[in-house]
């Protein structure tokens, strides 16, 4: 508000206004409407000056395509799931710990795989869903006691369903060699990495429970990510923006250092995908696609103060802009 | 650069920086569970306090408990802008390959977001839901009232009401 003006004149002169875009903006408004709102437009400067406050507003507005910005908007708070720490369940013991060994012996089992940059999908007996990402191979153990899954490398998502043999409620698990992710809810990401395991749930709950730990398993909620090595679990925390997306093929990120983001791609892609140690510091955000990290790789380019050097399709490095 | 009255040596400030942001950090990182955002907010928190110079008394006599007020209240914020830029992503990722904005056009759409959602803040539900329909979705009045459940006369008001906030909290 500007210094000097009568503040009750102004904001009720905004009061008017609001009212009277409320009224244009109405379906039923008439030509009648918009005459008499002339005539309060004209009446006085502060009038006008209302007026052109409202339009600021409007301009901030337009400056995004209602059908995007409405279901964005209409988000309410998500920060319970973060600031409620780990909720662990009362019940545990030991009991699962030998099964990643007894359920590993690979000729019982039905084996999935992806190559670089391949992802699949697959419609398990279930019904549930299983997605593979890039580089990433499961096989399937589905027994009488539970439905099983043994990631070996990579990363799935999973979505299930509710169990489909007559009389049973198999629990659905994926194990690693880390430990057991066991689903409470539908749809959740698994992903190994060298030393550790990590999880995202997407929706609902999962139960993690690392290989040789005494503890009691961590449940982890929507929204969530931990990740966890043989003998423990760290604490919950909030999962990066875009998780999960990779099954649309697509690459989602809000201000991903640029080396996470390289390294992120590299896994799409053959060959060799290096980067200028001084590009460290940037930070990244947008959304990629998966199934061309060329065109992922230009578009960096376009955005950022960057450039891309290839040599041959398997070696390109990623280099600050020339200076014009 | 002048020091006010209530302003605090410059010492003290690097006492109060010097004691205390370890602990702020370690503070953040058990409730945020990243290093590099809490590290970046216990930053943010001690910019808060040293350039709001009023307060750095309180500051000094109270200190963690002054920090931890302030730096909840900035991540606080720091996630609802996640959860805004999250759900801008998920919609995104719903646009046809082809339709996607290019990266500059994100960004701007991204900022313009953030700046929508300051300025919706404190509105009540209702007020909130009717307005996006209203400008955002180009929903008749008439259908907006029956799907909150009131009438025609109470869509209008509140269109006027979130219109009267949003220019008073419009910087």
């Amino acid at each position: 508000m500007k210094a000097g003006q009568g503040v009750n004149k102004s904001s009720s002169s905004i009061e008017e206004a609001a009212f009277w875009y409320a009224c244009l903006q109405a379906e039923d408004a008439t030509e009648q409407d918009r005459r008499r709102w002339q005539g309060w437009l004209d009446a006085c400067p502060s009038n006008r000056q209302a007026w052109a406050r409202i339009q600021e507003v409007r301009s901030l507005f337009d400056k995004v395509p209602g059908r995007l910005a409405s279901p964005v908007l209409a988000q309410k708070t998500s920060r319970r799931a973060v600031l409620r720490s780990a909720v662990v369940l009362v019940c545990a013991g030991l009991a699962g710990a030998g099964t990643w060994r007894q359920l590993s012996s690979p000729e019982l089992h039905a084996g999935l795989r992806t190559g670089t940059g391949e992802r699949s999908r697959h419609v398990l007996a279930d019904g549930s869903l299983l997605y593979l990402n890039t580089g990433s191979a499961v096989d399937l153990a589905f027994g009488p006691s539970e439905r099983g899954i043994l990631l070996r490398a990579g990363e799935i998502l999973v979505e299930t369903r509710p169990d489909k043999l007559p009389g049973a409620a198999r629990p659905f698990v994926v194990h690693t060699p880390h430990g057991r992710v066991r689903a409470l809810g539908t749809r959740f990401v698994v992903r190994l990495h060298g030393d550790h395991s990590s999880v995202q749930v997407l929706q609902d709950a999962v139960e993690v429970r690392p290989l040789l730990s005494m503890a009691q398993p961590v449940r982890l909620s929507e929204g969530q990510e931990i990740v966890f090595d043989s003998h423990s679990a760290g604490a919950p925390h909030m999962q990066p923006a875009g998780a999960g997306d990779w099954r649309e093929g697509r690459l989602s990120v809000v201000n991903m250092p640029l080396p996470d983001f390289i390294a992120e791609l590299s896994r799409h892609r053959k060959g060799y995908l290096g980067f200028d140690s001084g590009l460290a510091p940037l930070r990244v955000s947008g959304v990629f696609p998966l199934d061309d990290t060329d065109e992922a790789l230009a578009m960096l380019a376009d955005a950022f103060p960057v450039r891309v050097r290839s040599f041959t399709r398997y070696y390109a490095t990623v280099l600050p802009a020339s200076k014009p | 650069m002048g020091m006010t009255e209530a302003g605090a040596p410059a010492q003290d400030v690097a006492t109060l920086y010097h004691d205390n942001h370890r602990w702020l950090s370690a503070w953040l990182r058990a409730r945020m569970g990243n290093k590099a955002d809490a590290d970046d907010l216990a930053q943010d928190t001690f910019i808060r306090v040293l350039c709001a110079h009023a307060n750095v008394q309180m500051a000094l006599r109270e200190p963690r408990a002054y920090l931890a007020t302030v730096a909840g209240r900035l991540m606080a914020n720091f996630y609802r802008r996640q959860s805004i830029e999250r759900a801008y992503l998920e919609v995104l990722a719903t646009l046809p390959q082809d339709e996607i904005p290019s990266l500059e056009t994100q960004a701007l759409m991204k900022e313009a977001l953030l700046e929508i959602d300051q300025m919706l803040d404190g509105l009540g539900i209702k007020v909130k839901q009717a307005f996006l329909l209203a400008q955002f979705e180009e929903m008749p009045y008439a259908q907006i009232a029956e799907r909150l459940g009131v009438s025609l006369r109470t869509v209008k008001n509140y269109v006027a009401r979130a219109m009267v906030h949003c220019c008073e909290m419009m910087p």
